[in-house]
């Protein structure tokens, strides 16, 4: 039997002979007495299991293409042997049957529950597939060359698993906003404060497991997670704290991409720890904790932002009911792996659920201050260039600071709140644009507003703002729609 | 606000006079959304006697625009005054419907 074996012989073969063959690595026949170096018996596959496999080779030989019916393969072979005991079988066997080397493989992976029935059976046949590597995993781990660079589609079906849930999440809750309020380049950013914060956790996690050895258990149920939502929360409470992000959707947004930056890292380490591990573990992983790690981080960072928006905490006291609560998610979900499959459940079912009423709500709130603050600002607008402007609130305000200030001076304050409202303006018709979906072209005199603004700021001094600012539209908002404009510089 | 149709060739003119505020900016959409269900696609909106427009009229001509626009036709404005053309001018709603000094030119345009 050649490594290029015939796409339709190659799994008869193995169904017969339960033989892994592989180049410069002889097939010695069961009892030992080939004249083939080192051969090697599949632990899992072996002469007891012909009947599943030989029900295969009947459909390979009946014209099915072979990896049409791989699956079914899988699948009836995993039904098959699946209700054997396979404790210990997952090692691979010396050919003369005596010594067994205990399967290394699984790591960290073995200390999951079989809350699935036959694993390895499923990974061991699902690894034979035609026109691919016909070794057991076993092989390959040892570091053994695999048969040809296209022999990894279970690598590909375990990368995928783990890592494209949670983008695509991320990409569903990003095409969700309607008003485009976070652009990709954020959302990017967002990724990389992530990963960062991963590989910052990764350092810490590792010193604390190496120093309190013996309480690795409650550390990653209530260690573990303190440290890493403070490291994921440091860029969304920098984001919400700079008013680079002012509602709840885009604090959703921008905290699930921190969040799956952070589970993507995690998910490539341990993609790298556990090669070759079983597929449902990934489907938990990709599904379950990478979902969990975006969702978390976005919960605590709606919470911060909903605190912000009804303005009745400030400073650290608006961001740890957030901060807190991610917390407390995240180790309730380490509490129950257990029961991993009710965790993924959970995650998946209840983050869209939770997300969708957010984003409906965010929404309703975003329309309604954008409605009610350009109204005020077409007011002001309008009692500026009002004949009655000295007996209008703002024109007696000014009129106050007579003594104060001097007349040029007054001027300049009554330019900067003329520049903000119109500022505020062209960023509220960009977002009602942006709404129904229709183009915002770039604006050429922006850059003029804000060098304007900028000398304006400048000319009236710290004490003229601080006399000017009752004027002049300084909520998180306000602050984030400047920001909002002024990316649109860059 | 008051709403006067009238019909020139196939093409629909709405004088729209006085303040479109909250309140009956729907009632200058409803206007449009009956137009483009008769099958109109280019409206003509003479602007020459609003006086003001809130944050709802400019919703309600950004709505409008988009819906004539999806239908391959398109939303013009003409004569533009006092505040509601700064407005337009600072929310740059003039880009995306380029006002028109006259009835006439908007009409022979396209």
């Amino acid at each position: 039997m050649s490594v290029g074996l015939d796409e339709n012989t190659s799994i008869i073969d193995i169904g017969r002979e339960s033989r892994i063959p592989r180049p410069g690595h002889g097939v010695r026949q069961e009892g030992g007495k080939g004249s083939e170096p080192a051969g090697i018996t599949h632990g899992g596959v072996g002469s007891s299991d012909r009947g599943s496999l030989d029900e295969h080779s009947a459909l390979c030989v009946s014209g099915r293409r072979p990896w049409d019916s791989n699956r079914l393969v899988l699948d009836t072979a995993a039904r098959r042997v699946g209700s054997r005991s396979w404790g210990s079988g997952r090692g691979v066997r010396s050919t003369d049957g005596e010594s067994t080397r205990p399967d290394t493989r699984f790591g960290a992976a073995a200390d999951w529950r079989p809350w699935y029935p036959s694993a390895a059976i499923v990974r061991q046949v699902a690894d034979v597939s035609p026109r691919t590597r016909l070794e057991p995993l076993e092989i390959r781990d040892r570091g053994e060359p695999v048969i040809s660079p296209s022999m990894h589609s279970g690598d590909v079906i375990r990368f995928a698993l783990a890592l494209a849930p949670v983008l695509l999440f991320l990409a569903a809750l990003k095409a969700l906003d309607s008003y485009k309020l976070v652009s990709s380049r954020t959302v990017f950013t967002a990724l990389g404060a992530g990963a960062l914060a991963a590989a910052l956790c990764f350092a810490v996690n590792t010193w604390i497991f190496w120093r309190f050895s013996g309480y690795q258990d409650q550390y990653a149920r209530f260690g573990a997670p303190v440290v890493e939502e403070i490291a994921k929360g440091v860029y969304w409470i920098f984001l919400i704290a700079t008013a680079r992000v002012a509602f709840m959707a885009d604090s959703a947004i921008c905290g699930f991409a921190v969040g799956a930056g952070f589970a993507l890292i995690e998910n490539i380490s341990y993609l790298h720890l556990l090669q070759g591990s079983n597929v449902g573990i990934w489907i938990l992983r990709g599904f379950g904790t990478a979902i969990m790690h975006g969702g978390v981080a976005a919960l605590g960072a709606i919470i911060s932002a909903y605190l912000l928006d009804s303005r009745q905490w400030r400073g650290v006291r608006l961001f740890a009911p957030g901060l807190l609560a991610a917390v407390g998610l995240h180790s309730s979900f380490n509490q129950s792996l257990q029961f991993p499959v009710a965790s993924m459940v959970a995650a998946v079912a209840g983050l869209p659920l939770i997300l969708g009423v957010v984003f409906y709500f965010s929404d309703q709130s975003l329309r309604r201050w954008l409605g009610g603050k350009m109204d005020r600002d077409i007011d002001i607008l309008m009692m500026i260039g009002s004949q009655e402007f000295q007996q209008s609130r703002v024109g007696a305000y000014l009129l106050s600071l007579q003594e104060a200030f001097p007349p040029e001076l007054r001027g300049d304050m009554l330019s900067l709140l003329q520049l903000t409202t119109e500022l505020s303006m062209r960023a509220k018709s960009d977002l009602m644009l942006r709404e129904v979906g229709m183009e915002v072209a770039p604006d050429p005199e922006l850059e003029s507003l804000f060098a304007e603004l900028k000398y304006l700021e400048k000319a009236i001094g710290p004490t003229g703002m601080l006399a000017v600012r009752p004027l002049l539209a300084q909520t998180p908002r306000d602050l984030w729609e400047m920001h909002r404009l002024g990316q649109g510089l860059r | 606000m008051t709403i006067e149709q009238s019909q020139v060739g196939d093409k629909i003119v709405l004088h729209v006079a006085g303040r479109m505020d909250a309140e009956n900016a729907v009632q200058f959409e409803r206007q449009c959304e009956s137009c483009i269900a008769e099958g109109f696609t280019s409206l003509v909106i003479d602007l020459c006697d609003l006086t003001y427009v809130s944050s709802m009229g400019l919703r309600s001509f950004v709505a409008a625009a988009k819906k004539l626009r999806d239908k391959g036709g398109d939303l013009r404005i003409c004569r533009l005054t006092g505040l509601v053309r700064q407005v337009f001018e600072i929310t740059r709603l003039n880009q995306v419907f380029p006002p028109h000094d006259s009835v006439e030119s908007a009409l022979l345009e396209g």
